[in-house]
């Protein structure tokens, strides 16, 4: 099995459905893995429990891959020194927060585990009043005919500013004192229906 | 088997407008933008904006997580900022992505960044939402 291209998420880090790698390893050892480049990663967003591999520790793969755990090759992506390791972020996905754990044992060997936790579960949460527009789309429904091609800033029914640029209308409104200006890209009204993306 | 789910809040949407709209609220450090027309779209992988509104914002666009969204009819680029995004009453520490396609004109409110953060009960032929965050679990069998 190619394991290249597995991971690189931009979404959890873990990209790849880790059952299929488990079900596809559970009975032997791919020859192009090292043992000793082993990594566990586990998502622990989800619900199960920390899994723990034991780098520098031949630990037979069949043993490692019961849980969520994503293994990678030892390859030039992955870097194994006497410093440490080195895993480049593209593997951990980009909108993960990472953190570590080390036990070293009596052998010497040291065990570390790299937790991947996707952000988007992690969302701090406020309740917030409910936002309502339904002045400002009545303002559009009525005047939508004049601002074709404009963008234009509103607070209710008042027109705020207008213009081209989204970025300087926005302004404009921001400096009429409005915390939070509805900014809306006038276009003509379309009645076919939307099809999805 | 029945089950009963239970929401904090319920919302109604105009169903003579395109699509499931909601509006939306944007903010980063003292900017805040209203988004009046935005989308629900469960099909979204990710909440997407006009670039405009990033700007609008300040954001430096494409100094953002650099993503290539597949639509059925071809792809587009987006780059992925952490902002505060409110609708239906919930506010929310999330990723949002801003398209730099031209002319891209959609805003929807796809899958993480905000489907993720919430439970979320739909009739359409009614035009009425029930939302709960994601964590206000209360589901029965």
């Amino acid at each position: 099995m190619n394991y290249q291209g597995l991971f690189g998420s931009p979404l959890t880090g873990l990209p790849i459905d880790i059952g299929i790698v488990e079900k596809r390893n559970s009975t032997q050892t791919p020859a192009n893995i090292n043992p000793l480049g082993i990594i566990g990663l586990q998502e622990v967003g989800a619900k199960s429990k920390p899994y723990k591999a034991r780098v520098e520790s031949p630990i037979p793969l069949s043993d490692q891959l019961a849980h969520n755990v994503a293994i990678f090759p030892k390859t030039d992506r992955v870097k194994i020194t006497k410093d440490g390791v080195y895993i480049p972020q593209n593997i951990l996905g980009e909108n993960v927060e990472i953190e570590h754990q080390e036990n070293c044992y009596a052998d010497g060997s040291v065990q570390v585990t790299i937790f991947s936790y996707p952000r988007h579960r992690k969302a701090k949460v406020r309740e917030v009043k409910t936002i309502d527009c339904t002045l400002e789309l009545k303002w559009l429904d009525e005047y939508r005919d004049q601002y074709i091609g404009t963008w234009v800033a509103l607070k209710g029914s008042q027109l705020l500013s207008y213009g081209e640029n989204a970025r300087e209308v926005y302004e404009a409104a921001r400096k009429a004192g409005v915390e939070s200006p509805v900014l809306i890209q006038v276009e003509p009204k379309n009645d076919l229906p939307f099809g999805g993306w | 088997m029945q089950h009963t789910l239970t929401f904090a809040k319920r919302h109604s949407y105009d169903t003579v407008l395109t699509g499931i709209t909601i509006p939306v609220e944007l903010c980063i450090g003292q900017n805040r933008v209203t988004i009046p027309l935005a989308k629900l779209d469960t099909g979204a992988s990710f909440c997407i904006f006009q670039k405009e509104f990033g700007e609008a914002l300040e954001i430096d666009i494409e100094s953002g997580s650099s993503v290539r969204i597949e639509t059925a009819t071809g792809s587009f680029s987006a780059y992925g900022h952490q902002v505060i995004l409110s609708a239906l009453g919930f506010e929310f520490d999330v990723m949002v992505y801003f398209a730099t396609l031209p002319g891209f004109n959609r805003n929807v409110l796809g899958r993480l960044g905000w489907l993720h953060q919430i439970r979320l009960g739909l009739i359409d032929y009614d035009g009425t939402l029930f939302v709960s965050q994601y964590n206000d679990s209360n589901e029965t069998d």
